[in-house]
């Protein structure tokens, strides 16, 4: 076959590419800038985690000011009927809402679900919609590896998880550290520190694992998001159910929630009823379902090439 | 550098399904057309031939490398596949710019490069419109631009033409041909025949998942020898010059239509053509017109895919 057209005209590549080699991030960034575009889904989902954030963040800080004698100003201050009624009403939680930790637990426990709608959110349509439209066919004509592909999408959810479950922990720390005296939860309670980072990153890995896991499986981000509910509540509702008809408390490990809410407070060493079962069973469980998560991944990714 | 796409024994299958099977081909450098009917295996090949497939069987090359996870050779193709493949929320702008970025450009060379391919695709006044407002039309005047927006030097069309009115059809046949002048190649498929006729006479055409022809186009249907060819003539003497024609050898019949033209079919049209002038000077016919009314791609494809029904 001869191309009359232009057979001796030929032109050959000479644009500059750059050479290195992080080429998920241009992927991370686009899909994260127009993940944020719509304002309203971002204010509401980010809203209750704001709001627990500040109400958390005051609490911490006025039992310190309060423990300082030092109540603050929004409480009343000085000497006033306000201020003493607003002391009385939090000494009656000043022994309870003193201990940082368990503060701190508490609202990473109370936030679990928040921070899940905010993955589920975000990072239900990222491998769905790419499927239902064709873009992973532009991804995949270009310089960029499947791991790549999918490292970006998993880092678009694991940033909403991190903006989730970490960021409004280290706030509440940060207040505590400066509002305790003498920097006495630095000092004492440092460690909170470390287990709010590590809590919240294993959180968000599990819980982006197995929302990326679901948004490959399915055809539609809508169909995704009820996957990502489905998944937690209905293996939450199973293990509970199990555990309380066997009488056996390590069927909790079948819900990933479940198991990380034991392996919260093996973390943040707290005795609570939660810790009653075997938390090697809940460690397995968790790497179990971000293993099964990613090789499902992994496979589904394997045959977006197949004709739709 | 003459070869652009040399396939030996191609394979992929689906499961049970044939996507292309025992497909052997080599693309010059130029503008080639892939036609085919749906189904054909048209976007199967395209997939093979950009890498996002492996080969079942046989063996493909692209500008001389196996095209499968070759991240390097990724950086000299451009691609626009048949599917929609916009995101909503972005911008005609950010769209391609966030592809060329991906293509290895740093953020400000590919925002230039996205500048320029949405003008040369005339979408320079829709650039910052969201793609969601975007019209068929302009949906694939964007996918053709970030497709074009790294300058490669083999851009792979899978249905550039679906969606687009006439005018911009015209525009995008002229942009074609404007990057063939520029050096690119460009494999482009379809199943609209005339949309291919107007840009190149080198064709591929697939058939269920099977190469059927290739070459030029009249190389093509002069291979076909069990289908006579159509002519069509119109003449001031057209019943004296059909009566002349009758005796001509190869031509197997002739009619006068209502309108006066004169239609035939000749099974030599080499003949028939060396006999004709001769004739149509004789007569003194007045020719005004002839037309070899099925040499073009369409009645070559009608043929090709008839025969291997």
């Amino acid at each position: 076959m001869k191309a009359s057209t232009h057979t001796e005209v030929y032109r050959p590549f000479r644009g500059e590419l750059t050479t290195r080699r992080m080429r998920f991030v241009p992927l991370l960034s686009s899909n994260l800038k127009t993940a944020t575009k719509k304002r309203l889904p971002l204010v509401l989902l980010f809203a209750p985690l704001a709001i627990g954030t500040v109400i958390f963040s005051f609490t911490v800080y006025a039992g310190f000011a309060i423990q300082a004698g030092d109540p603050p100003s929004a409480l009343g201050g000085g000497a006033s009927i306000a201020s003493i009624i607003g002391q009385a009403l939090v000494s009656q939680r000043t022994q309870q809402l003193i201990q940082a930790r368990e503060m701190i637990v508490n609202f990473h426990l109370a936030t679990n679900m928040f921070s899940l709608l905010l993955m589920a959110w975000y990072g239900a349509g990222v491998l769905a919609e790419d499927r239902r439209l064709g873009a992973h066919l532009l991804y995949f004509a270009r310089p960029l590896s499947r791991f790549d592909y999918l490292l970006a999408k998993f880092l678009v959810i694991a940033t909403f998880g991190v903006l989730g479950a970490v960021v409004p922990g280290l706030v509440i720390c940060t207040v505590a550290t400066f509002a305790s005296p003498e920097w006495s939860f630095l000092r004492e309670e440092y460690d909170v520190i470390f287990s709010t980072i590590g809590f919240g990153l294993l959180w968000t890995v599990l819980v982006s694992s197995i929302v990326l896991c679901v948004s490959s499986l399915a055809s539609r981000r809508s169909f995704a998001l009820v996957g990502v509910f489905a998944v937690f509540m209905l293996t939450s509702a199973t293990a509970s159910i199990m555990a309380a008809m066997q009488r056996d408390s390590d069927f909790r490990a079948l819900s990933p929630m479940l198991s990380a809410v034991r392996l919260a407070t093996s973390i943040f060493e707290l005795k609570a009823r939660h810790a009653s079962w075997n938390l090697t069973l809940a460690w397995s469980s968790v790497g179990a379902y971000i293993l099964i998560s990613w090789t499902l991944v992994w496979l589904r990714t394997r045959r977006m090439d197949v004709v739709q | 550098m003459s070869t652009l796409v040399e396939a030996r024994n191609l394979g992929r299958f689906y499961g049970d399904v044939v996507g292309v099977s025992d497909v052997t081909v080599s693309i010059p450098t130029g503008v080639v057309g892939l036609l085919g009917p749906n189904g054909a295996g048209k976007s199967t090949f395209l997939k093979l031939l950009v890498g996002e497939l492996r080969p079942s069987r046989g063996s493909i090359q692209v500008l001389g490398h196996e095209p499968f996870g070759n991240r390097d050779l990724y950086e000299r193709l451009g691609f626009c596949p048949q599917q929609d493949a916009l995101y909503a929320e972005m911008t005609g702008f950010e769209f391609v710019a966030f592809l060329t970025r991906l293509a290895g450009y740093s953020r400000s060379d590919a925002e230039v490069r996205a500048v320029r391919a949405l003008e040369r695709v005339s979408l320079s006044d829709a650039a910052h419109q969201k793609t969601r407002g975007y019209s068929k039309g302009m949906r694939q005047r964007v996918k053709i631009a970030q497709a074009i927006a790294h300058e490669p030097e083999l851009i792979v069309l899978d249905e550039p033409m679906t969606g687009l009115d006439p005018i911009a059809r015209r525009d995008v046949v002229r942009l074609f041909t404007e990057l063939a002048g520029e050096g690119a190649s460009i494999v482009l498929s379809s199943h609209v025949l005339h949309e291919v006729e107007a840009l190149t006479k080198d064709i591929v055409l697939l058939h269920r998942g099977r190469l059927l022809a290739q070459g030029a186009v009249h190389e093509v249907r002069a291979l076909l020898s069990s289908h006579p060819r159509k002519i069509e003539i119109k003449a001031r003497e057209s019943r004296r010059l059909a009566r002349a024609l009758l005796a001509v050898e190869g031509v197997s019949s002739v009619k006068l239509s209502r309108d006066g033209h004169v239609l035939l079919e000749t099974s030599d049209i080499a003949r028939f053509e060396r006999d004709f002038a001769a004739i149509a000077v004789a007569e003194r016919a007045g020719i005004e017109s002839y037309e070899a009314i099925d040499a073009g791609l369409e009645a070559v494809f009608d043929y090709l895919v008839e025969a291997s029904a």
